[in-house]
């Protein structure tokens, strides 16, 4: 089995999981609480990878942080190199492939939360950032650890963004499903179906937790 | 009581004079000019769907109409003509809705706490120490919402809203969901602590006997609009015409003091006139009630009989007679201004016309009292 491969996986799926969380939030706080109508475009942009072939995602991405685009060139003025083939640009690319993943689960949970509970908040005399922090956030957090949980999933299992802005360089940007790919085409079946078995119970096991944080089978939220 | 510095002595003045549309067609467009005493409590009282829950939202900032003016104790809190808006925030007003609306991930206690995040921890420690005594709920302390009975949850959402020292308590329908025992108990500690505190407070309702057991002041509102703004027994005893009178319900209400007590009665005074009435309420010697008398329930004859069950027999004088349907509503004055309902035939045997003397008959059982 490609051990590498999998290291590499885990740590970009784990990279990308704390980006959305850091970037997810104040995105979905925006679409739920904005009074902007354009900002269904906003939702649609965000929802887009959702129905986009990876194929094409990843092309846009590449020629975005390509050498010819000013994002490109300025990473590669700051780095020493560009982010095609490097880990880093696998991130940003793996980022944007699992937006809806984080956005959707927490803007659905922030939007549930009681309007109520806010007005009460706001007539307290507290401002509708400290509202946000100390009331909307402690009763989501079974959107933000969905969000979480499946952005991470989803990105364990990326394999069409990868291919297209990260290639497949053993250590650097070969992740598990290209590495599945690789040894298909070289006849491995055995270390195929190892990897592949071991991706598959990987995922079943990270969904089956999300979903029974969501019916509540172990873990008591209060609501 | 350190408490509430928060309102200088006499009356703030609570001026409103807006108009919001709702895409239902619907306006809600009142206007209020009215002087609130420190621990006064203005009544808006009227209809269900009458529009008295968007009045208090546009007092406390979580409506905002494209025409408004509101403005509390010298403090412009909204002026659309001069773009003044203040958030609900800068407002400093506590508010009470029917559903306590605590959050749910916080103890009694912090709940308590939530709106004094920038209080000193020891300060907080106190202020909230302070209000688990005064509404009596010190053994909650360290309960959860969920784990608390709908009286108990109304009590710290009551707590949690007094905690910041606000300068006006906006209350909608506070106690309509507790039980009738629940409910007179807490809107009776509500009133007596804020009139302790001095804040004053404007309390949404449509419950007449809620009305008189805590207002001062009354503002009638129907359809959206403040149809009469006067002391609590005035809008009873006259009401500006007859909508405002049919929401009041068809009873006369008269301010009167209990001064005897004993054998399943009670004798209050109205005025110089006494009055016997049905002791069912248990009420004190000495206290201040209102003596309600339905219209329908006094009944007229020229001269006073003697030997009959009735316990009170009040002379008068025929004021105006006005045909209403079926029947003649008879006006009084007995001393106070008292209602008769009686049938056209009634009316004409007892050959009734204004000036007349009279005596108006009420059965003991017929007048409630309702604390004041």
């Amino acid at each position: 089995m490609d051990w590498t491969a999998l290291w590499l996986s885990v740590r970009l799926a784990a990279a990308t999981s704390l980006v959305l969380l850091a970037i997810g939030v104040p995105i979905a706080y925006w679409i739920v609480y904005s009074p902007r109508r354009w900002k269904v475009l906003v939702e649609a942009i965000v929802a887009l990878p959702l129905v986009l072939p990876p194929t094409v995602l990843g092309f846009y991405v590449l020629i975005a942080i390509g050498p010819l685009s000013p994002v490109g060139r300025g990473y590669a003025r700051l780095a020493g190199h560009g982010l095609p083939f490097t880990f880093e640009g696998l991130l940003v690319a793996s980022v944007l492939y699992s937006l809806p993943f984080a956005v959707q689960p927490f803007s659905a949970e922030f939007a549930s939360v009681d309007r109520r509970l806010l007005e009460a908040s706001w007539s307290l005399g507290v401002s509708r950032l400290a509202t946000f922090r100390r009331l909307v956030v402690p009763l989501s957090t079974r959107g933000l650890i969905t969000g979480i949980v499946l952005s991470f999933a989803h990105t364990l299992g990326e394999f069409g963004v990868v291919l297209m802005v990260g290639g497949n360089l053993p250590g650097v940007t070969r992740t598990v499903s290209i590495s599945i790919y690789d040894a298909v085409q070289s006849l491995d079946y055995r270390a195929a179906s190892r990897t592949s078995l071991l991706l598959l119970v990987l995922s079943f096991v990270i969904l089956t937790i999300t979903y029974s944080l969501h019916r509540r089978v172990w873990i008591a939220t209060e609501r | 009581m350190d408490c509430d510095g928060t309102v200088s002595d006499g009356a703030s003045t609570l001026r409103l004079d807006v108009e919001q549309r709702f895409a239902s067609r619907f306006i809600v467009a009142p206007k209020l000019d009215v002087p609130l005493p420190p621990g006064g409590f203005l009544v808006l009282f009227g209809p269900s769907g009458g529009g008295k829950t968007t009045i208090l939202r546009q007092i406390a900032g979580l409506e905002r109409p494209d025409r408004a003016l509101v403005r509390w104790a010298g403090e412009t809190w909204c002026d659309s003509a001069a773009g003044i808006w203040r958030t609900p925030q800068q407002r400093r007003v506590g508010v009470v809705s029917q559903q306590p609306a605590l959050f749910p991930h916080l103890s009694v206690r912090d709940n308590i706490e939530y709106g004094l995040g920038a209080w000193p921890p020891d300060r907080r420690h106190r202020r909230s120490d302070e209000l688990l005594e005064l509404l009596d709920i010190a053994d909650l302390a360290v309960r959860h919402p969920r784990a608390l009975s709908g009286g108990q949850a109304q009590r710290v959402a009551v707590a949690r809203a007094l905690a910041p020292q606000p300068q006006l308590m906006l209350l909608d329908e506070p106690f309509a969901a507790l039980d009738a025992p629940a409910r007179i108990r807490l809107r009776r500690d509500v009133r007596t602590l804020l009139r302790r505190i001095g804040t004053p407070a404007v309390l949404v309702t449509h419950d007449r006997g809620e009305a008189l057991a805590m207002g001062d002041l009354m503002a009638v509102v129907i359809g959206g609009r403040v149809r009469q703004t006067a002391h609590i027994s005035e809008v009873f005893s006259r009401p500006i015409d007859v909508e405002v009178a049919a929401s009041l319900g068809v009873e006369a209400v008269l301010p009167a003091q209990v001064v005897e007590s004993g054998q399943g009665l009670v004798s209050v005074t109205i005025g110089s006139v006494l009055l016997q009435v049905a002791d069912r309420d248990g009420v004190a010697v000495g206290s201040d009630v209102y003596a309600c008398i339905r219209a329908e329930d006094v009944t007229l004859q020229v001269q006073s009989a003697v030997h009959v069950s009735t316990r009170n027999h009040l002379a008068g004088r025929v004021v105006s007679i006005s045909p209403e349907g079926a029947v003649d509503r008879v006006s009084l004055d007995c001393g106070f201004p008292l209602d008769a309902l009686v049938t056209h035939r009634a009316s004409e045997e007892l050959k009734l016309e204004p000036g007349m003397p009279i005596t108006a008959a009420i059965k003991a059982t017929s007048v409630h009292l309702v604390m004041r």
